[in-house]
């Protein structure tokens, strides 16, 4: 039996090289299917638990805007009208969980992220830095254009080394039907997730967030549970710690100038 | 002839080496090429002399170094060899066929080139080495710079409390605390050389400049 070390609790680089390869390369697919990544009893425990036995209005508060600040508490959204209907649920780790399970998964994918993004793996974790990550349960069950296509981290944000995980917890013709997630690779070939890559409940895709991507053309009936997935964008925090940017914020220069009046 | 080198070069290039791109490093290396080769010019660089690269990582300087000085006349050294490998690439890829020697090296073997140097350069080096690992190199320095070399240096001076980070998720360093003016001058006292600040402007570091 091997020893239980720091190291073999850590993916080895040689591991990590063919991963990296297939996200970044530039001839390769932009996207890493992990097959079965979850177990079926766990994938199914945590989509009953968001799409069945949750109660948001006990667990959650209502989402009133877009901002983060450090130690906020979990937050839902729900859309609903005769083309759109999704509901949203915005948890962070820095609160105790709803569902240790979903918790638990959220933490260890994004440790995968972060070794394969070869950043600590507690990256974005907390509210140390710029950016926090936000374990987003999203249960999509109609929308024609639920996320319309974009990019993300390019421009002057640009940043190659961004990668997104998106965890399945849905299967196209079984929960939904229509498109889903569609994904554009490093060529610039749409990719359909469950039609063009056949996905199951359990499975991570792990992919590269620069690339084209988009939530288009779901349907489901009351019998189906839609499109549910756990996504895990790093969301600016308003109130980071950082020299220059909260100096941006609103009120924030006359304040400053308070304050050196009074030194 | 220099084949100019894209950022998608850069990473494809990057990660055959099992390096992700890294936006900073990306973004700032045709700065970073530039400013070291103007700067080593300011303080007289010419074809003829021997230039010693430390920290020479995938040899932004020696994309534009080795085509500048005389055949075999650039070494290039560094602690982590999958930079020294994309080095390699990237120098392949934007066709460079002078002759240079390169060397990984995490103890500062600058006497295995067997080479007096006129010049040397560490940019973003003495940023992220402890006390005493500035001062190893500066040991091995004395051994192989030619009377009245130079090496010209970055280094952050404000930085208060020290830290240590995971290079690549896998590297143990230092951002150290101590690299200022004052140890500065007493590493140059300790190793018989002088301290000086050129004229040299850098975007985000300061510049020192030791003489032997």
């Amino acid at each position: 039996m091997s020893e239980i070390t720091y190291h073999s609790l850590v993916l080895p680089e040689e591991r990590l090289q063919p991963i990296r390869k297939q996200l970044y390369h530039s001839s390769e697919k932009g996207y890493y299917i992990f097959r079965n990544f979850l177990s079926n009893d766990l994938a199914d425990h945590i989509q009953h638990f968001w799409t069945k036995q949750i109660n948001p209005s006990l667990s959650h508060q209502l989402q009133t805007g877009n901002d983060v600040t450090s130690g906020q508490a979990d937050s839902y959204k729900e859309s609903k009208t005769k083309e759109v209907d999704t509901t949203t649920y915005f948890n962070f780790f820095w609160n105790p969980p709803v569902d240790e399970v979903s918790y638990q998964v959220a933490l260890m994918i994004n440790n995968l992220r972060n070794m394969i993004m070869a950043k600590p793996v507690y990256n974005e974790m907390l509210h140390f830095g710029e950016r926090v990550v936000c374990y987003r349960m999203v249960i999509t069950r109609l929308g024609v254009l639920t996320v319309p296509p974009h990019s993300d981290f390019t421009g002057k944000n640009f940043d190659p080394r961004r990668l997104q995980a998106t965890l399945f917890l849905s299967e196209k013709g079984k929960d939904y039907t229509g498109e889903g997630f569609v994904l554009e690779d490093n060529q610039g070939k749409r990719v359909i997730m469950g039609s063009d890559e056949a996905i199951k409940s359990g499975d991570l895709v792990i992919w590269k967030y620069n690339n084209i991507h988009a939530v288009e053309k779901v349907q489901s009936t009351d019998e189906q549970s839609g499109f549910t997935r756990m996504i895990f964008p790093p969301q600016l925090l308003v109130d980071r710690n950082l020299k220059g940017t909260i100096k941006n914020l609103p009120g924030m220069q006359k304040a400053i100038k308070i304050l050196k009046g009074k030194k | 002839m220099n084949v100019p080198i894209s950022i998608e070069d850069l990473i494809d290039i990057g990660i055959e080496e099992n390096l992700v791109p890294n936006k900073r490093f990306l973004e700032e290396w045709s700065y970073q090429n530039n400013w070291q080769l103007d700067a080593l010019k300011t303080i007289g660089l010419e074809p003829k002399h021997h230039l010693l690269d430390v920290g020479c990582g995938p040899l932004r300087l020696g994309l534009s170094a080795i085509p500048y000085l005389d055949d075999e006349h650039y070494f290039g050294i560094d602690a982590f060899e999958p930079y020294v490998n994309m080095g390699k690439k990237v120098l392949a890829k934007a066709g460079i066929i002078k002759a240079y020697q390169l060397a990984v090296s995490s103890t500062f073997q600058f006497d295995q080139f067997q080479t007096a140097f006129d010049f040397a350069i560490a940019q973003s080096v003495f940023t992220h080495l402890s006390r005493e690992q500035i001062e190893q190199c500066m040991q091995e320095l004395k051994l192989v710079m030619q009377p009245g070399g130079q090496l010209i240096f970055t280094y952050i001076e404000q930085r208060k409390v020290p830290r240590g980070f995971l290079y690549y998720g896998v590297v143990p360093m230092i951002y150290p605390d101590h690299c200022d003016e004052n140890f500065l001058k007493e590493l140059a006292n300790q190793n018989k050389v002088t301290f000086s600040k050129p004229d040299i402007q850098h975007k985000s570091q300061s510049v020192g400049l030791f003489t032997f």
